[in-house]
């Protein structure tokens, strides 16, 4: 189980999460939304420990992320596939050496195995026989689909995905879209996907949890957040540029 | 793990907040060479990278300090009466000061900077972040092979220097200055000892250790897209040069005085 207990993250002046609490329930898929620079990547970056908070705590099945020696964080940390922004594929490795990476890092199975497991995630992504081809050779949504191989390639518990289809054309975002919604009902795993893209929000989420300001102002299942009378929430999802959010400065990230 | 930001805008606080952000960075180097896993494959690497990458500037950057040295001293020695005494000169400056500077110094401008920019890229690409979720310490994997193959290349690149720099300047010291080649060689031998040049390779070393631990932080902590990998680079370069030639002041006090 994850959990979030009144956890508050600021860089200087800047607040970007304010006394946020939480639960994300096991085996569906959360949604956490919000506009731009309102601190969602820091949402993912303390539940993996890449950022400890200045206040609470995460808690990830009875273990509080930011007081785990960074050793077991390590250890802790195999429980996750993260799919990054644009994919974070190592640009010196092939697609298949990326996929393969974890596998070879974490496992001692025999390097034919290990072909085998990466040909099935790159078949599971739609993309098969593209494991000899190099990271720059790919668009945006083959990328994504790339890092996502790499992201389950262990078989992780949980799944995060920092904006999957962000800058995707909307044919590939839908795409990307299915290839979530359908990994997740075969998994039955933990999938949390940060995103503002509100077709996509509607289309996959079970759950969803609002930004803003720092606060997390909506939580609940897709229903109740669709038909919450609360005005951002409602700005947000009608794409209106009139209400309480405002344009806000891009929140400064430790090593971003 | 990440390293602490930055948060203070002025000079002071500023330069505290970097020279922390640097020993953090370095403890955790130092703390990582236990670490339960040694990357070979990568250290063999960086190996490769590092003694290929500089060789072919090493070779004509060696014989042009050579050549020039041997002139200079010449030139000097000459208002003296005491030209033939040239390869004393040229074997204490070369073998205890220059050559293991001059290593450094290639190493840093080809191997440092190409460290910086791919760490720098990596790290503005969210790989460096990718490692870490992937439960791999950036540390063991990408740092310390690094810093270990420059410590181990550096001594023998400072050999390669000896060598070269030591027969340009025989070379010009015969061919155009027309002094006596033996006298010559005499006179750099007797005047360096194979302790000389064991301490010139252990500078070597140190300067290895200092040019990747300055590359591998600047790009580590770059930020701020393909800009922030330019200013990482430069500031690499910057770094390891101002810090070699610091550092090779203490060393010959250390060792020769």
């Amino acid at each position: 189980m994850i959990e979030y207990r009144n956890v508050s993250k600021a860089f200087g002046d800047l607040v970007v999460l304010d006394d946020v609490s939480c639960v994300i329930p096991e085996g569906k898929i959360t949604m956490i939304i919000g506009p731009s620079g309102t601190g969602k990547s820091i949402f993912i970056k303390l539940l993996v420990g890449l950022v400890k908070p200045d206040a609470g705590e995460v808690v990830v099945d009875g273990e509080v992320v930011s007081q785990m020696p960074s050793g077991e964080l390590y250890e802790f940390r195999k429980k996750f596939g993260v799919l990054f922004q644009n994919g974070a594929l190592f640009d010196s490795m092939t697609v298949g050496e990326n996929v393969a990476f974890p596998l070879r890092e974490h496992t001692d199975l025999p390097e034919e195995e290990i072909r085998e497991i990466v040909a099935e995630k790159l078949a599971a992504v739609g993309m098969a026989h593209s494991d000899c081809r190099w990271p720059s050779e790919l668009s945006g949504g083959q990328r994504n689909r790339v890092g996502l191989a790499r992201a389950i390639a262990l078989e992780p518990n949980i799944v995060v995905f920092d904006e999957p289809s962000s800058g995707l054309d909307p044919v590939t975002a839908d795409s990307i879209d299915n290839l979530i919604l359908e990994m997740q009902r075969r998994s039955k795993c933990t999938f949390i996907v940060v995103s503002h893209d509100i077709e996509s929000t509607f289309k996959i989420a079970d759950y969803i949890g609002m930004l803003w300001a720092g606060k997390l102002v909506a939580f609940g299942t897709k229903e109740e957040i669709r038909t919450m009378d609360n005005d951002v929430v409602q700005q947000f999802f009608n794409r209106s540029s009139e209400g309480p959010i405002q344009i806000v400065p891009p929140v400064c990230e430790p090593d971003a | 793990m990440a390293l602490p930001s930055i948060q203070s805008r002025g000079l002071l606080s500023f330069l505290f907040a970097e020279f922390g952000r640097f020993t953090f960075f370095l403890m955790e180097s130092v703390r990582n060479l236990f670490y339960r896993k040694f990357y070979f494959t990568n250290f063999i690497d960086e190996m490769n990278t590092i003694g290929s990458r500089s060789l072919l500037v090493l070779f004509p950057v060696a014989a042009f300090i050579g050549m020039n040295l041997c002139v200079e001293g010449y030139i000097i020695f000459k208002k003296f009466g005491a030209q033939d005494l040239v390869g004393m000169f040229v074997a204490v400056a070369n073998i205890r000061e220059l050559s293991p500077m001059i290593a450094g110094l290639v190493v840093g401008a080809k191997a440092g900077t190409q460290m910086a920019a791919r760490i720098g890229t990596m790290r503005i690409g969210k790989q460096i972040d990718a490692l870490e979720v992937m439960g791999v310490n950036p540390y063991p994997y990408m740092i310390l092979p690094r810093i270990l193959a420059a410590v181990l290349v550096l001594p023998l690149l400072v050999v390669v220097t000896y060598f070269v720099s030591t027969l340009s300047a025989y070379l010009v010291a015969v061919f155009q200055l027309h002094l006596n080649g033996s006298a010559f060689m005499d006179l750099v031998f007797s005047n360096i000892t194979v302790q000389d040049m064991l301490k010139g390779m252990v500078k070597g070393s140190v300067f290895g250790a200092i040019v990747t631990t300055i590359s591998c932080y600047s790009g580590y902590t770059a930020s701020g897209g393909a800009r922030g990998v330019g200013v990482a680079t430069n500031l690499a370069v910057v770094r390891m040069s101002t810090a070699i030639v610091f550092i090779n002041i203490v060393l010959t006090q250390m060792m020769f005085m």
